[in-house]
């Protein structure tokens, strides 16, 4: 069996009084490429702030690398990479200055210089001196997901990272997720609306309605999706939202 | 998201509540009773400061108000143009009614205390008439929109390009709160303090040395006011985003505070060399002196505690 690389199970979280998450079970295993899918407000972003530790949980698990998010946060957040969101990035930082920060916050003795290509490889290096407030969205998400990369961590979490990025760096970093998971280094949690990559790149997708995991499918299910043209995904969505709310 | 709102409330309030110890601690130390009679000496100079924030606060307030009106959610509403100029007139004054109150309320309690009012009337008089006509100006001619779209990181000390590897590094969280003091406190706005210390000699009647003195207390004390904002807000924002690393406590309080206590206590000793220099005692200046450096170590402290979470 491959190594679980994150195991939520019976996850309960409140904004306030409102109840978001009502009992969340997932778990992404190491190579694996794990979409969730569901409409605005059903809790994506929530489910990612709990895994992350960006927002406590009421009750459940959360365990990272066997190690529990809720008991031994300092040690379970080591194995993880977050591209936190545009807008929570620094803005009177640069580029570089927001990596090393990022870098020795994670404990990182070094940088690999594998970082440093990716962020040529994604157009971002003659940005790496200019602050933060100077970019636009899409450079700041390239920002985020450099910051997710940085030191090679076994878990990366990304709340649609690839919104705003032009199609040309777009395609560099789902080729660049593709071999990270393909060498199994890594698992990928992406929470997306592109049904374009998960038709294309995830290994399991989840439907996420009303605080809760509605519908799995994995890598077969998938494929048979995709079989049936353009519009299977979108309509086997559609008909497990509908089987939900009737 | 509603924790970081209440960690920030909390950070305001642990400000604000140093601030009014401090304020009563300097109040029991120094009598303050006979400064509603000396500021009716200078009543031009109240006037003038008066003024000049008022129409400098109201009228920024206005152009941002109307430059940001046409990306409102309200902006292709049927709204009548009367409804939307009393907003854009509660938008532009609230602000200054919040500081004017206060301050004449702090007034007439310290003549209060002192058991002379009447000493507050001139101090009242130039405060309100110069933050009415400073509005009246600023509504009727806002200027035009040139400064309140430039980004905040303009403000910062430029940092150099540089060809050199990436390495871990700490300074960022140094660098931060100075930059967002710097950036917070715009430079174009320090050339209404020259106008101000000129009608300060003009009527006081001090020489152009005393003068810069005071221009360089001023813009200190403002620099480390801002210093101290910004270290709570940096706290804040700082913790929020670097919550998903396993960063600890000290890893996080040490280098967010180091710069801004090096810039406090060199500012400090400045301001206290400053002061005597104008004629107050070695022991005040130490002592007001001592008080801040306690109070930002405090804050600072709090702060941090508060903002960070593993």
């Amino acid at each position: 069996m491959t190594e679980r690389v994150l195991e939520v199970t019976g996850l309960h979280a409140k904004h306030g009084r409102h109840p978001v998450l009502r009992g969340v079970d997932l778990h992404v295993a190491k190579g694996e490429w794990f979409c969730l899918l569901g409409p605005n407000g059903v809790g994506k972003s929530t489910l990612l702030n709990c895994i992350t530790g960006r927002m406590r949980v009421d009750t459940g698990q959360v365990s990272v690398c066997g190690h529990s998010m809720l008991a031994q946060p300092v040690e379970a957040k080591r194995w993880l990479g977050t591209a936190c969101a545009p807008e929570q990035l620094p803005g009177l930082l640069t580029g570089r200055q927001c990596l090393e920060l990022y870098a020795a916050a994670k404990g990182l003795a070094s940088i690999d210089i594998e970082l440093t290509q990716i962020a040529a490889q994604l157009c971002f290096t003659p940005f790496m001196d200019r602050c933060v407030d100077t970019y636009s969205l899409g450079t700041r998400q390239k920002l985020a997901v450099l910051l997710a990369l940085l030191g090679d961590p076994a878990l990366i979490v990304l709340d649609e990272a690839f919104n705003g990025l032009d199609p040309a760096s777009a395609m560099t970093l789902k080729r660049l997720l593709r071999v990270r998971l393909s060498d199994l280094r890594c698992a990928v949690l992406l929470a997306t609306h592109s049904l374009d990559i998960v038709e294309h790149h995830a290994d399991t997708a989840a439907l996420m309605l009303d605080g809760r995991v509605a519908r799995q499918w994995n890598h077969t299910e998938i494929a048979g999706l995709r079989s049936l043209g353009n519009d299977g995904i979108e309509a086997a969505l559609a008909a497990a939202a509908g089987s939900m709310s009737r | 998201m509603r924790r970081a709102g209440r960690i920030e409330a909390i950070g305001v309030a642990t400000l604000i509540v140093a601030l009014a110890v401090a304020a009563i601690f300097i109040a029991g130390r120094f009598d303050l009773t006979a400064w509603p009679a000396t500021l009716r000496d200078y009543w031009l100079l109240i006037f003038a400061q008066a003024t000049l924030h008022s129409s400098t606060s109201v009228a920024r307030r206005h152009r941002r108000a109307v430059a940001n009106w046409p990306e409102s959610w309200l902006a292709a509403a049927p709204l009548p143009s009367a409804s939307v100029r009393l907003a854009h007139a509660i938008d532009s004054f609230t602000t200054l009614v919040v500081q004017y109150l206060p301050a004449c309320f702090l007034l007439l309690a310290i003549a209060a205390a002192g058991r002379n009012l009447h000493a507050a009337k001139i101090p009242l008089i130039a405060l309100t008439v110069g933050c009415v006509a400073g509005s009246i100006v600023a509504w009727r001619w806002p200027g035009r929109h040139r400064h309140e779209t430039r980004e905040a990181s303009r403000y910062t000390p430029s940092m150099a390009a540089t060809e050199s590897a990436l390495q871990p590094s700490d300074r960022a969280l140094s660098h931060w709160p100075i930059a967002r003091a710097i950036s917070t406190g715009r430079p174009e706005n320090a050339r209404l303090l020259f106008l101000f210390v000129t009608l300060f000699a003009m009527q006081s009647g001090i020489s152009a040395l005393e003068g810069l003195v005071v221009l360089l207390l001023w813009t200190l004390a403002g620099y480390l006011v801002s210093l101290l904002i910004a270290v709570v807000s940096v706290a804040n924002e700082a913790a929020r985003w670097l919550r998903s690393t396993p960063l600890r406590w000290m890893g996080f309080a040490l280098p967010l505070v180091r710069r801004a206590l090096l810039h406090q206590a060199i500012g400090t000793t400045i301001a206290a060399a400053g002061t005597v220099a104008t004629g107050v005692s070695w022991l005040q200046a130490l002592s007001v002196s001592g008080l801040w450096l306690i109070l930002v170590i405090v804050t600072s402290s709090v702060a941090s505690l508060l903002s960070y979470r593993p």
